[in-house]
């Protein structure tokens, strides 16, 4: 019965349509740095400390944030629910969950990763099967977990 | 020493949500306003601005139904600072320093450590998420106020004197009289804490069931008023995902593509279009986007640069979450559930995901995070680096937060919180004694409510006065009342005499300009100007 689940949940995992992630990348990260850089330092104006205004609104800093928001993407509920559906999004939690207590640190390291292919303009297409394969995966570990 | 710790951290958070409370936000939102007036003629007159006798379920306000929580907890702010800025936000700023005192008291009935209650105080006091709500008068941050002294409460109730079951049910009962998101969200938190302390419930099942039916004959006003009426509806309407029809015409395209076979017809129904609507939307609250980079996209919500939370939260709420389990901590149920329950209601809206509408998640993540600080510390070897590291990153979010909240934010986003009036009306107080008329335009919404705040006029001249209209969308508008006049366009005014314009950019033809009010990004947002209109010169305009 279990095994019959797993294969029905699998294949509803697999045939959730792929989502697209938003447009973001090493180009966009770029691109924002001027405009918010010259509009952050000119409101904090020329009686602020040019030191404190530096140390606030500089070019790491905006990149940083840039960087976070397209690493973000991936992690985004919605674009894991809309990759695996609602039962693929619990599976992928569970999975996430699992190597985190048995501490493999490679899975772990391969999951922190993978935002980093779309940010440098790689296609998003091994993140989509990956997260398929560990929602699956998870799905086998919870459906098989001793009661 | 701790209890200087406590002691720094209520200083620390009352300094933080008094600080400027008047100037920044840089101006009243016209929901503040409104809050703030009808505070006002309730203290003088008992009466709402409609001239409603002490309303128990709603104030009319502009046809929104307000609910009545916030401003009967302003009148006695009013009474003591008067009507100004100040007075409005007070208690919103007041009642969010108790949150974080409340915090700590529930962190440490949920987790037994002082030093996780002190570290989750700490994190609510320097809270973005908080300290905007606390900031501004927001009904949402009294109401978060009530349902977490009902969730405290509850847990005491569970774990000592069963009597406390009944402050409990009192303040989620005024938590949802001050804010409609509670109503949705205090059903569902109170299932989780039956669930949570089901052993305490029915061994004091009498005492419940008394609370539950005091709390219930309590409850029946706002619920009659609030499903048995179109006022009552009207936001819920207004803003629900279910009177959208997108859903229902994205199941009939696909059904038509699939020829309305039987199969399609079960596959593409709408009903499970509906739901894939909202568990996107439920989805949407848990955005990593949203919660610690960008903060909501709504600019009065958010400083826009920074997210509800601050990104070093993050791994501590990821590590709280996992030892949360990992531990099998007591309360992991109560603290998850209450996470995983709070976008429930908000999800059913269109816009999502919607700081305001959630705020009652506050303050689980930062329970979880401080939990998540204290179980990594207790594991780490280099501990005093972990710590100082933790801190040193939490300071320079902290001060790039301050200074995007007090130098940038008000200069950016003014506008949004419709700067202008209060100078305008300032202007046309000057004026008033000389002139005939005084024509206001429409066009930044809802002037009507800055000039009875500001001008400080007699509630009980206005419900004489006051000519209230109601819109297609059935809400309340003013068109007038002394000599003022508020229209659409302010050239096409039926008006004669001496008259003073609050106009847009631009002031009407032929008038003399007297000042012009800039948003603080230095737009010109209204022009006061004044002219004598003739008969024949208003029927030349016409």
């Amino acid at each position: 019965m279990k095994i019959i689940l797993i294969i029905i949940f699998s294949a509803i995992i697999l045939v959730q349509a792929n989502p697209s992630l938003p447009i973001c990348n090493v180009n966009t990260a770029k691109q924002a740095i001027p405009p918010r850089i010259f509009y952050e330092q000119t409101i904090d104006g020329k009686d602020q400390n040019i030191l404190l205004t530096r140390f606030l609104h500089n070019k790491i800093g905006i990149y940083a944030s840039e960087f976070g928001k397209c690493y973000a993407n991936v992690f985004d509920p919605n674009f894991i629910y809309h990759l695996l559906g609602a039962i693929g999004l619990v599976t992928w939690f569970y999975f996430v969950y699992l190597i985190a207590k048995r501490r493999l640190y490679p899975i772990i390291a391969i999951l922190a990763v993978l935002p980093m292919l779309p940010f440098l303009k790689f296609s998003p297409l091994p993140i989509l099967l990956i997260y398929k394969l560990f929602a699956i995966i998870g799905l086998a570990f919870l459906l098989s977990k001793p009661k | 020493m701790r209890k200087y710790l406590l002691l720094g951290i209520i200083i620390l958070a009352t300094i933080l949500r008094l600080y400027k409370l008047a100037s920044v936000p840089p101006s009243l939102y016209w929901d503040e306003a409104s809050l703030g007036y009808n505070a006002y003629s309730i203290l003088k007159t008992g009466s709402d601005e409609h001239g409603k006798f002490l309303p128990l379920t709603n104030f009319a306000a502009f046809g929104d139904y307000k609910p009545p929580g916030y401003i009967y907890a302003t009148v006695p702010a009013i009474a003591v600072f008067g009507l100004s800025e100040f007075a409005i936000r007070f208690p919103s700023a007041f009642f969010g320093i108790l949150t974080v005192l409340l915090t700590y008291l529930l962190a440490k009935k949920l987790f037994e450590k002082e030093n996780i209650a002190l570290l989750a105080a700490f994190f609510l006091a320097i809270s973005p998420w908080h300290l905007q709500f606390s900031r501004g008068a927001f009904e949402a941050n009294l109401g978060l106020f009530f349902s977490t002294l009902g969730i405290y409460l509850f847990v005491k109730f569970a774990r000592g004197n069963k009597y406390w079951i009944f402050p409990s049910l009192l303040s989620f009962l005024a938590a949802m009289y001050t804010f409609t998101g509670q109503r949705l969200f205090v059903p569902f938190i109170l299932t989780v804490l039956c669930v949570q302390f089901r052993n305490a419930v029915f061994k004091n099942l009498k005492v419940v069931v008394a609370g539950l039916f005091i709390a219930a004959i309590l409850f029946w006003p706002l619920f009659k008023f609030a499903t048995g009426t179109i006022e009552g509806r009207l936001r819920f309407n207004e803003v629900s995902i279910f009177n959208d029809l997108q859903p229902a015409d994205e199941s009939t395209r696909l059904r038509t593509k699939d020829n309305f076979a039987w199969w399609a017809n079960i596959i593409h129904n709408r009903r499970l279009e509906y739901a894939h609507t909202y568990l996107t939307h439920y989805f949407d609250a848990f955005n990593p986007t949203f919660l610690f980079i960008k903060g909501d996209v709504n600019p009065r919500l958010s400083v826009q640069e920074v997210g509800e939370l601050y990104l070093i939260d993050l791994p501590l709420i990821l590590s709280g979450l996992y030892f949360l389990f990992a531990k099998k901590s007591k309360y992991r149920f109560l603290i998850i559930a209450w996470l995983l329950i709070s976008p429930l209601g908000p999800s059913t809206a269109r816009e999502t995901p919607h700081a305001l509408r959630m705020i009652h998640i506050l303050p689980t993540f930062q329970l979880i995070a401080a939990f998540g600080f204290f179980s990594l510390y207790e594991r780490i070897k280099f501990r005093k680096a972990f710590t100082a590291s933790v801190f040193l990153v939490l300071a320079l979010s902290f001060i790039y937060y301050l200074d995007m909240y007090y130098v940038h934010w008000p200069i950016n986003y003014s506008t949004q919180w419709q700067y202008g009036y209060k100078q305008a009306v300032q202007k046309t107080n000057s004026l008033y004694a000389s002139a005939d008329n005084i024509v206001v335009t429409k066009s930044l919404g809802r002037p009507y409510i800055y000039f009875l705040l500001y001008a400080k006029y007699d509630p009980r001249k206005f419900w004489q006065e006051g000519q209230v209209v109601r819109d297609k969308f059935f809400f309340l508008d003013v068109n007038g009342f002394g000599k003022y006049h508020f229209v659409d366009d302010v050239n096409q005014a039926k008006v004669s005499g001496e008259t003073v314009y609050v106009s847009g950019p631009e002031a009407p033809k032929g008038a003399m300009v007297i000042d012009t009010v800039s948003a603080l990004d230095g737009t010109p947002v209204l022009v006061v100007s004044k002219k004598n209109v003739s008969n024949s010169s208003r029927s030349q305009n016409q």
